[in-house]
């Protein structure tokens, strides 16, 4: 086994160029299944961050009719019990409480639709990148209101500007109106924010629609260490009394979906990629085999029996993959690597209704230089087989005749 | 008179069929007896390498048998023949068909390798073989190393080293010159001299002739002529 593990070897390296050259393409197969799946990993890693770090937070709860027509009236159920649970679980980093209508926005020039926020500003700052998003003016407290950019330049004001806000009372149905300062001016880089979404005081905003000590929205995290169980199990405690906690998967099952489907796509990139390999394998196996027809011809005649000569091209094609592998797991660790670090610009590029704004990092996992290694390995093993039956089963009479 | 090693009864081999059948062997019955030094002599095509390939079970009879040291090897499988040449007949071929990967040590033990023969004793036979030879210290060389002469010499080597019952050389001066033949040719006589071992030669080589002790001519698939000297 030694033996023919060595000769093996050696029969590798008798044409260098041709080696090199076929270990390097399978090399760079390796290498792009690898950056492939760490690129998937950086951008489903950017997605989530993005999402989690938006308005969603990585949990909300609700009143269980709430999300579906935004009715002010479909309040958090025994908020007190809600918020008390949160506070006193050990899972949740941060969590913010938010009411949340319709309304009209209108400066002297310009009016429109818009979904006013009410927020605890300082519990909305540890748990989402709203301070970082902030354009023009300030948030330190929220006095005033603010809006995104696109907004600002549809209704022509500026910072300082007075814009009016205008709502239905939850109990009355009664219009209410609010006078604001335009305090700060946001950025999300997505349309349906920048245009649609304008931030207020949570007070005044539960003052103006009539529902004091009321809220139709609670987003949290959880701490690092928790589990996905964990936090599954946390939020089933949540719910009940018309309330449901969700997390930002059922909140948002556009991008587990995408999720889903970058986990199909890699899928198939993989398999497409492997193919090209197993192939890139069999005709280097065979040039090889048939330079040396008579060569096995001798072999034989000296009585190696046919399985013997299989399993010198098996070890052939081993230690080709062995030597793929090596260049592979270099190359995918220099590219990844510098990829880790410097990441790519995906600023502004939208994806399943998420727009990035952060660059894209690659994702090192210890099953990419597993997983897809052994594929490779496994892959070549079984395609040489394919030759080195052939070699094994020829005629050894015509293979004696046989030469270059 | 030693034993009959080997024997061919009415062996026939054709190829093709119809118009283009072509009788390469035609009804040959040949006996061999231990410790011979015969060479097969005929034109090209006149189906010396076929006489070869059939009495090494390299290739099959279509009809006829093949009997060596008491065995039929023509309906053998093909792992039984494979054993039966790894333990019974060496080859010396026309090109010297060294493995050019492995080491002339490496080349000369690999037979031995294949029957499980111990580490130590195979060093010990591929000493003293290349002893007989002459290429003592060229152990660690490859073959591209070395020159045609040396190179048959290692074939030799490696034919003789499992002292096999038979040992079968097609044209094996074919690539060397006369000076290397000569040398090549007085160094297996030698080594018949010396274990007994039976040399059947396919050769076209005057020099083989004449120091063959029986002449077996070939002509169109038919023994022509058997001269015992």
């Amino acid at each position: 086994m030694v033996f023919f593990l060595k000769i093996g070897f050696r029969n590798l390296w008798r044409n260098k160029r041709r080696t090199i050259l076929a270990s390097l393409a399978m090399g760079v197969g390796l290498a792009a299944l690898i950056l492939a799946d760490g690129f998937w990993q950086g951008m489903i890693n950017n997605m989530v961050e993005t999402l989690t770090e938006g308005m969603l937070g990585q949990a909300q709860v609700h009143n269980e009719h709430f999300l579906k027509s935004l009715e002010i009236e479909n309040v958090i159920k025994n908020k007190a019990v809600v918020l008390q649970k949160i506070e006193n679980s050990h899972k949740t980093k941060v969590f913010t409480q938010r009411v949340i209508s319709m309304a009209m926005i209108s400066s002297a020039e310009e009016a429109s639709n818009v979904l006013l926020y009410g927020v605890d500003i300082e519990s909305e700052k540890a748990l989402t990148v709203i301070e970082k998003r902030i354009v023009e003016g300030q948030i330190n407290t929220l006095d005033g209101i603010a809006i995104g950019t696109k907004l600002k330049k549809r209704l022509g004001v500026q910072i300082g500007d007075r814009i009016v806000i205008t709502m239905a009372e939850k109990t009355t149905g009664e219009l209410a109106q609010g006078l604001f300062r335009l305090q700060a001016v946001f950025s999300y880089g997505s349309n349906e924010i920048d245009e649609g979404f304008v931030f207020v005081d949570r007070q005044k905003a539960a003052k103006l629609l009539k529902m004091p000590d009321e809220i139709h929205e609670i987003a949290l995290k959880f701490k690092d260490n928790i589990s996905e169980e964990e936090r599954s199990t946390f939020l089933s405690s949540l719910k009940g009394d018309e309330n449901i906690a969700e997390s930002w998967k059922e909140l948002a099952p556009g991008i587990s979906s995408a999720i889903r489907m970058s986990d199909i796509s890699t899928a198939i990139i993989s398999t497409i990629l492997i193919i090209l390999v197993s192939f890139g394998i069999v005709n280097t196996l065979f040039m090889s085999l048939y330079e040396r027809l008579f060569e096995f011809g001798v072999l034989r005649a000296l009585g190696t029996r046919g399985a013997d000569l299989l399993l010198q091209v098996v070890f052939e094609a081993g230690w080709l993959a062995f030597f793929s592998i090596l260049w592979g797991i270099i190359l995918a660790t220099i590219i990844g690597g510098i990829w880790a670090v410097y990441g790519l610009d995906y600023s502004g590029v939208e994806f399943a209704e998420i727009t990035f704004n952060k660059h894209i990092y690659f994702v090192f996992a210890l099953g990419q230089f597993i997983i897809y290694p052994s594929l490779i390995f496994l892959v070549t093993i079984i395609v040489s087989l394919y030759p080195g039956t052939h070699a094994a089963r020829m005629t050894l009479s015509e293979a004696m005749r046989r030469s270059l | 008179m030693d034993e009959i090693i080997f024997e061919l009864e009415e062996v026939t081999k054709t190829y093709g069929e119809g118009e283009t059948l072509v009788h390469a062997l035609d009804h040959v019955s040949l006996q061999i007896r231990k410790g011979e030094f015969s060479a097969l002599v005929g034109p090209s095509g006149s189906g010396k390498s076929t006489l070869l390939n059939v009495m090494s079970g390299l290739d099959h009879p279509t009809s006829g048998g093949v009997f060596l040291a008491g065995r039929e090897i023509s309906h053998m499988s093909s792992n039984e023949l494979s054993d039966f040449r790894r333990d019974n007949i060496g080859f010396i071929f026309q090109a010297y068909n060294l493995i050019p990967v492995l080491t002339v040590e490496e080349n000369i033990e690999y037979v031995m390798l294949l029957q499980g023969v111990d580490k130590k004793i195979r060093r010990g036979r591929v000493k003293e073989i290349l002893e007989d030879v002459g290429l003592s210290g060229k152990e660690a060389s490859f073959p591209p190393q070395l020159s045609g002469g040396q190179q048959q010499r290692v074939a030799v080597a490696r034919a003789m080293v499992t002292k096999p019952k038979i040992i079968l050389a097609d044209e094996p001066t074919a690539n060397l010159d006369s000076h290397n033949g000569e040398a090549l040719v007085e160094l297996m006589e030698q080594m018949n001299a010396k274990y007994n071992v039976t040399f059947i030669f396919s050769t076209h080589d005057s020099m083989i002739m004449d120091h063959a002790k029986r002449l077996i001519t070939i002509k169109d698939g038919k023994i022509f002529n058997d001269e015992i000297r």
